[in-house]
This record gives C-alpha cells, structure tokens and sequence, in this order.
C-alpha cells in the first residue's frame, strides 16, 4: 500500500506530459479528417461569392404586394407553434408527476416502472429531432400543418417534461410535510404544496418552448408543413428574390418579437 | 391521551454506521390539557418523538396510543382521522410560499373536507369564517390576502399556527417553533401557545432547547438524553443536577462533533 503511494515525481510528470502530447496529436488528427470529409475549400467559397452577390442584389428592393399573403402564412406558422406547444404541454404535465423521484415512492414497483416509462417517453421524444418526426407524419398524413403541428408537440413533450419534472424534484419539502401533518391524501399534496411552487415554472417553461416551436415551424414549412417556411421554399424555387425578401423580414420580425414578448411574459411568472 | 408503551425507533444498520437507537423503550403518558416542554440536546431524539405521535416517522417497536387507539400500525388512510387531530408547527414555519394567508389557514382544515372539495379548492363557509377567526386571533387579520412570502419569519410562524389551531386539535406538537426566530419573538409565539392551551385546552407538546422558556410556560417538562426519558416531573423539580444530567455527552462524541 505505502509502497504504491511514493511514485517518483518525475517519472509521474513525464508520463502526463505524454498523455498531453499523444491526445493534442489525436485531437488534431480527427480535426483534419473532418475538414477533407465535408469537403471543406476556400476556393470553393471564392468562386460561389458572384452567385451570392447575385442573390443579395435580387433582394431589392423587396415586393411588399405580397404582404397580406405573407401575414396569412405567418398566422398559420404562429397557430402551429401554439397548438403544438399546447398539446405537449397537456401531455407532459401529468406524466411529468409520475416521473419525479420525489413523488413516487421509493419502495414501491408500481412507482418505479411508471417513472423508468415516463422518462424513457421524455428521452426517447426528446432526443429525435423535430425535422424527423415532420417527415415520418408528412408520409402518414400527408401535406400540410397537420403533420406538423404532431411533429412539434411530439419532440416538445420531451423537453417539457424533463423541465417540468426536474422542477418538481426541486421543490421545498417543508410544505409537503405540512400538508402530510394535517392529514392530506397525495393528490391534495400535490394539489396545495407542489402545483403553487412549480406552475411559475411550468407557465416560463411553456412560453420558452412556444418562442422554441416558432422557430422550428419556420423551418417546418420548407418539408411542406405549410405556413411561412412554405410560402418561402416557393418562391425561392421560383427564384422570386424580391418577394422572398419580404418573407424573410417577416420571419426576423416574428422571431424577434416573440422573443421579446415571452421573455418579458416569463418575468412577470417568475 | 397520549400514551407511548416501551416505545423505541431504530435506524438499522448501514456499511457505515452501526443500528442507532434514536428511541429507546420511552414510557410517557400525556394527559388532555398538558403544557409539556421536552428538553435536551440536539439528537435526544426530541423531533423523532413528536413525529412519532401524529406517525410522520414509523415506530420501530412499542406502541402509540392516541385517544384510546393504538395507532402504531396505523395504514395511510387511516392516518387521516388523526392527523386532522394533531397540529404540527415547525421550525421553518412550512407554510405554502405563494399563496395567500388565508389558503395557508385552510389547508388546516383538509382532513376534515372531501378530497375533491379540496383539490377543487371550495371550502365550506364555516371553514372560512373559522380560519379567519384564529387569523384574527393570531393578530394577523389585515394580512389576511397576503402571499405568505411576503411577511416576516414571526409572522409566518404565527400563520403556522393558525393553521394548526383551526385543524381544532385535541393537541399541538411544536417542534422548536422559535429555534430560527428573533429571541425577541419566542415570548409572542410561545404567549399565542399558552393561549391556546388555557383557553381553547389543546394540549401542547413543545420541544424546545431553552430552559427558561420550559420553566417560564409549561406545567411539565420531559428531559431527554440519547433516545430515553431521564426526567419527567413539575418545572419546579429542574434543579441544576438533573440539568447536567439531561445535557451531559460522552467526552467521546464531544471530539467527534
């Protein structure tokens, strides 16, 4: 044991030095092979600047007749976030209460087997992007903001339920025992000591998962879930570069203002 | 009316630690209308007896009487019909941060109402009329729809105490009510305590770590030492002998602390 513990310091500073070299030295290597896999080449990007120029002259000066069509197909975009936001958050709010540690208890199964499930459901949703489940219901349902807005609420449930769960792990336990004191069943635990500490939470969670779900829904459109993302994948394939200009100022303005409103909403709970 | 029979709790053995008894073979009878002080140091097992009483801990060997019932064995659901009986103030007042005064009150009044009353939040108007009484009692009236979080510590702790008077308890057990207040404080908390105990003849069992306030407001003290009952009698009978006695520790755990 004592015989172990007395390394010579030298030796010992040598070898992490050469742990140090040997894993710059790998590091390095997968860096390189990355950059020849992507085909990364600054020629490449010089010779494609004419076409971008092109592109960015094309933008002006932007074609506002389209406007009230633009303002429909943003309309449709915020109403697939909502909806989507929505229904995920239905969902997840109450297995959220079956997978928090500190509401199952502890001996037994039947508690156990809820939470492993309900957190493999937050995992699993979580984890699959929203593009993808997009695809897999644009080919079950078809075309349009249907598939889109399961695609949304789909991954959203992942994500609000961990939130939703990890905030309710975190809740002061003094109330909880209060209410076991004066004799409460779990549901009215849960109704008088846990829903007032975390709906705060749950309401700021929602609103950052709806400013989320916009952006997404942008970008739903363009695999043919309609809204603004939709509108924009046309015109550009019709190379209309001044009426895509319009589109994409609506979407930096809805984006923008979403933000600020959520983040301003989100205060105001918390 | 409360009636602990060879009354241990022992927490088993773990890889690190050998089994602790935290109560061992406690024998008490505490009649209706007692003030009944229970003193001594910091793991007496002081907190584990009064959790012991409205069953918060489980009772490893013994028994508990509660108004004529044995409720060691008590399941979950029959914990109700006792519990609403038992009022529990705690040192860290415990109250529901970000709901009003009176919500916090009423809470007292759930294992008396229908669960889906309660989860539904409608009670009754004699629950309401009763909760703002004892919130008139406690001199609190004008908070009434305040968020509890924006009061102070004595103030919380007085709506903790509302909130176990308006479960109309048969007794109250106070658990270091004053131990994270003001010293200016205890006198009003313990003074709201005594009240309630002549007026209304709720028994009180208070644990607490200052001998005065045992002697000042109680007509019993219960001197705890590692787990057993080392004094039991009138305030008078403390002299400073059974007091080192009660706080006397083993030289060995004072170098371990």
């Amino acid at each position: 044991m004592e015989k172990e513990l007395i390394l010579k310091p030298g030796k010992f500073e040598f070898t992490k030095k050469l742990n140090k070299i040997l894993l710059t030295v790998i590091l390095l290597q997968v860096v390189f092979i990355s950059f020849s896999a992507v085909e990364f080449s600054i020629p490449k990007l010089i010779d494609g600047l004419p076409n971008m120029w092109k592109f960015l002259k094309g933008l002006f000066p932007p074609d506002f007749s389209i406007f009230p069509q633009v303002l429909e197909a943003v309309i449709i975009t915020i109403q697939l976030a909502l909806i989507g936001t929505i229904l995920s958050a239905l969902i997840a709010f109450p297995l959220s209460f079956f997978a928090a540690r500190n509401l199952t208890s502890e001996k037994s199964i039947i508690g156990k087997i809820f939470r492993w499930f309900t957190q493999l459901i937050f995992n699993v949703t979580r984890s699959i992007d929203i593009l993808i489940f997009a695809l897999i219901f644009v080919s079950a349902v078809g075309l349009g903001p249907f598939p889109g807005v399961l695609a949304l609420a789909i991954h959203s449930i992942g994500m609000l339920g961990k939130l939703f769960y990890e905030s309710i792990e975190t809740i002061d336990k003094g109330p909880v025992e209060a209410l076991e004191s004066v004799g409460a069943s779990k549901t009215e635990i849960i109704r008088w000591a846990v829903l007032p500490q975390v709906m705060p939470y749950f309401i700021s969670y929602f609103l950052f998962r709806f400013e989320l779900n916009i952006r997404a829904a942008v970008v739903l459109g363009l695999v043919g879930a309609g809204g603004i993302g939709f509108l924009l994948n046309q015109y550009m394939m019709l190379f209309r570069y001044q009426e895509v200009s319009i589109i994409l100022i609506t979407i930096i303005a809805l984006v923008l203002s979403i933000d600020y409103l959520s983040s301003k909403l989100r205060k105001i709970v918390l | 009316m409360i009636e602990a029979i060879n009354l241990s709790k022992i927490y088993p053995a773990t890889d690190h630690t050998k089994e602790v008894f935290a109560l061992k073979d406690v024998n008490v009878k505490i009649d209706k209308g007692e003030f009944v002080s229970i003193i001594g140091l910091s793991g007496a097992g002081k907190s584990t007896f009064l959790r012991c009483i409205n069953r918060m801990n489980t009772i490893s060997k013994g028994k508990m009487i509660f108004n004529g019932e044995d409720i060691t064995e008590y399941a979950e659901h029959q914990l109700r019909d006792i519990r609403r009986k038992i009022g529990f103030i705690f040192q860290q007042f415990n109250l529901v941060k970000n709901i009003s005064v009176l919500n916090n009150v009423l809470i007292g009044r759930i294992g008396y109402n229908s669960v889906w009353k309660n989860v539904l939040g409608k009670f009754s108007k004699e629950d309401i009329e009763k909760a703002k009484h004892y919130i008139n009692e406690v001199g609190l009236i004008e908070k009434l729809k305040v968020r509890a979080d924006n009061l102070s510590g004595g103030q919380q702790q007085r709506v903790a105490i509302a909130r176990a008077v308006v479960q109309e308890p048969d007794v109250i057990l106070a658990d270091e009510p004053m131990a994270s207040l003001d010293p200016k404080l205890s006198d009003v908390i313990l003074g709201l305590l005594k009240k309630f105990n002549s007026e209304n003849n709720i028994t009180i069992l208070l644990n607490v770590h200052v001998i005065e306030y045992a002697k000042k407001y109680s007509s019993r003290i219960i001197g705890f030492n590692k787990g057993e009952i080392v004094f039991d009698g009138k305030p008078n009978d403390l002299d400073h002998h059974t007091i080192e006695h009660i706080y006397k520790q083993d030289k060995k755990e004072l170098e371990n602390l």
